[in-house]
């Protein structure tokens, strides 16, 4: 058998396991190391699964992982997702849909300081939806506007599937971030674009909330202050080089304690409950690290994911039909998968491909989080669609019916990036 | 059982307080560096062999804890008693390939005799700690097989 048929065959019971239920790093692992051990022979495999967990673990980059990790689930767990909805509701909630773009808005800010959607989520659900429903908005905008917006935690930095995508392709983590910025910022903006398109179209989707004075506006701010602060000092640090990712991670999960703690929100219990969780989700993600270095070992060996980009470069279609391929299947898999798993799962099997056709790797590691969090929140397993459900008990057969008008603004930010890369690769050319 | 709980569940205490000690050394290294131009020696170096003790402690823990990332759509539809022979193979087929691992980084351990170069600490140890890490997680997947025969797991 040649290697590359190894290879396809080593892919195709991967996906088998994978549908079977088993751990997704685990079986990563041992497709890895048996078709390493059918085409190198035992003792090279033996030395990769031997040397793999512990060289790949112990670098530098790694360190921002925990780090990151560990200063979301703090500022989750102290409430300041709701002060975020606070202050926004105060600016925005008087216009039209207003409680929507407040929870966009509260949503942008909350990524700003949080590196997975999970926070946003849950927060929103039981802070902006009481607040949506009191003054009678249309359910499907409540509810699609809270789970499309969630998701912008992944784009707008620091967020860990651009640390993970930089890991495993060796890719700048701070470019990645800078490049994340404006694409965030610009897919918000266009979520608010549609909550002001239905409610123009029909005001009785969104009616305005009550007037708030100039006074209460400017004290709202008083809330938001430390998100502002951390994100400058972290974002603005790496951004002038001042830190390393890591560093960065490191100063924004001690100021986040710091001004919790000073904010009388975290008590010791709440600070124990954050570390905790902190720790289980970064060993089972490195879980999956590691099995998606074996793998990449495997298909290296292998020589097909070298065949397969040969073959579509040399494909007579353009370059952006291809990408169009890539995109269905992100949008597939990210129904079945969380967005973690489908960036490592996919990276060692994808990414050679994209880089043969000519992408840049930055720009591709911002359409990548864009495409999965589609796939986050449509049929049959969206995972923040669940998630959210699973947070305020509402049926997910709504939370998709009502993310559909949002898919579309993400499908224009999709498009958008692919017309003008410029959108993202602009800030991280001026570091 | 219990002690193979209480063993992973303080194993993960560990590491959870190398997070705080990472934390807390790369904030102070940039502080230092910064505002009393010393950074600390060998921090960095030090920052990445504390991943190894963030990690591998920690893999037992999380996996007890039943946290594990997995595509459930299909199996969910099998009948319950074929949903828990599957499961049993797919932990058995884990426990086999975090098996050789472990044993191969229990071997690989014992070859190990370089020296970190900036602080000149032992590679060794960080090796053993990621076997130990490695040995227990294999222990709390037989756990979870054999809870799932006595039929405690419910799923």
């Amino acid at each position: 058998m040649s290697p590359e048929t190894i290879g396809a065959i080593g892919l195709a019971v991967l996906i088998i396991l994978l549908f079977a239920g088993m751990w997704i790093g685990a079986a990563m692992a041992l497709i890895g190391f048996v078709g390493y051990v059918l085409i190198m022979g035992l003792e090279p495999a033996f030395s990769v699964v031997s040397m793999i967990p512990f060289t790949t673990m112990s670098t530098y980059m790694m360190t921002t992982i925990p780090l990151y990790v560990f200063m979301g689930v703090i500022l989750f767990q102290s409430g300041v997702g709701a002060d975020l909805y606070e202050t926004a509701y105060t600016w925005v909630g008087q216009l039209r849909g207003g409680l929507a773009s407040a929870t966009v808005i509260a949503c942008a800010l909350f990524a700003a300081i949080t590196g997975v959607s999970s926070p946003a989520l849950v927060t929103m659900g039981k802070v902006a939806l009481p607040a949506m429903r009191k003054y009678h908005y249309d359910d499907n905008l409540a509810l699609g506007s809270i789970a499309c917006a969630g998701g912008l935690a992944f784009l707008i930095p620091p967020s860990v599937v651009l640390i993970i995508y930089g890991v495993l392709t060796q890719t700048s983590i701070s470019k990645l971030y800078m490049a994340g910025f404006i694409p965030g910022v610009l897919l918000a903006g266009l979520f608010i674009g549609v909550i002001m398109l239905i409610t123009l179209r029909r005001p009785t989707a969104g009616p305005a909330g009550p007037k708030t004075s100039l006074k209460s506006k400017i004290i709202s701010l008083k809330l938001t202050w430390p998100t502002v602060l951390l994100f400058l000092v972290v974002l603005g640090g790496i951004y002038l080089g001042v830190f390393t990712p890591t560093e960065g991670g490191a100063v924004g999960a001690f100021g986040a304690l710091v001004i919790t703690a000073a904010m009388r929100r975290l008590s010791f219990r709440k600070f124990l409950d954050s570390l905790l969780e902190s720790t289980q989700t970064t060993a089972l993600v490195m879980l999956l690290i590691i099995g998606a270095y074996i793998l990449m070992k495997f298909l290296a060996v292998s020589q097909l994911t070298t065949l397969m980009s040969t073959f579509i470069s040399d494909l007579a279609v353009p370059n952006m039909v291809i990408f169009a391929g890539i995109v269905i299947l992100y949008i597939i898999l990210g129904m079945f998968l969380d967005i973690i798993s489908a960036v490592i799962l996919t990276i060692p099997v994808i990414f050679p491909m994209v880089m043969a056709l000519g992408f840049d790797p930055i720009w591709y590691g911002v359409m990548v989080v864009i495409l999965v969090e589609m796939g986050l929140v449509t049929p049959p397993v969206g995972m923040d669609a669940f998630m959210l459900s699973g947070a305020i008990s509402i049926p997910v057969s709504k939370i998709f019916k009502s993310v559909i008008p949002f898919l579309a603004a993400e499908v224009v930010c999709i498009i958008l990036l692919a017309a003008f890369p410029q959108i993202a690769l602009w800030l991280p050319g001026t570091m | 059982m219990k002690v193979l709980d209480s063993l992973s569940r303080w194993m993960g205490y560990v590491s959870s307080a190398i997070i705080i000690i990472l934390m807390l050394l790369v904030t102070a290294d940039v502080c230092g560096r910064y505002f009393l131009n010393s950074p600390i020696t060998g921090a960095s170096e030090l920052a990445r062999f504390m991943m190894i003790i963030i990690v591998f402690p920690a893999l037992a823990w999380a996996a007890l804890a039943g946290k594990h990332i997995k595509v459930d759509i299909l199996v969910e539809r099998f009948p319950r008693r074929v949903q828990a022979i599957v499961s049993r193979i797919m932990l058995l087929a884990a426990l086999g390939i975090y098996g050789i691992i472990t044993w191969r980084s229990a071997l690989y351990s014992m070859e190990v005799d370089n020296i970190t170069s900036m602080l000149r600490l032992p590679q060794s140890i960080f090796y053993w700690i990621m076997t130990v890490g490695f040995a227990v997680f294999c222990l709390s997947i037989i756990a979870l097989v054999i809870k799932s025969i006595a039929g405690v797991v419910k799923r």
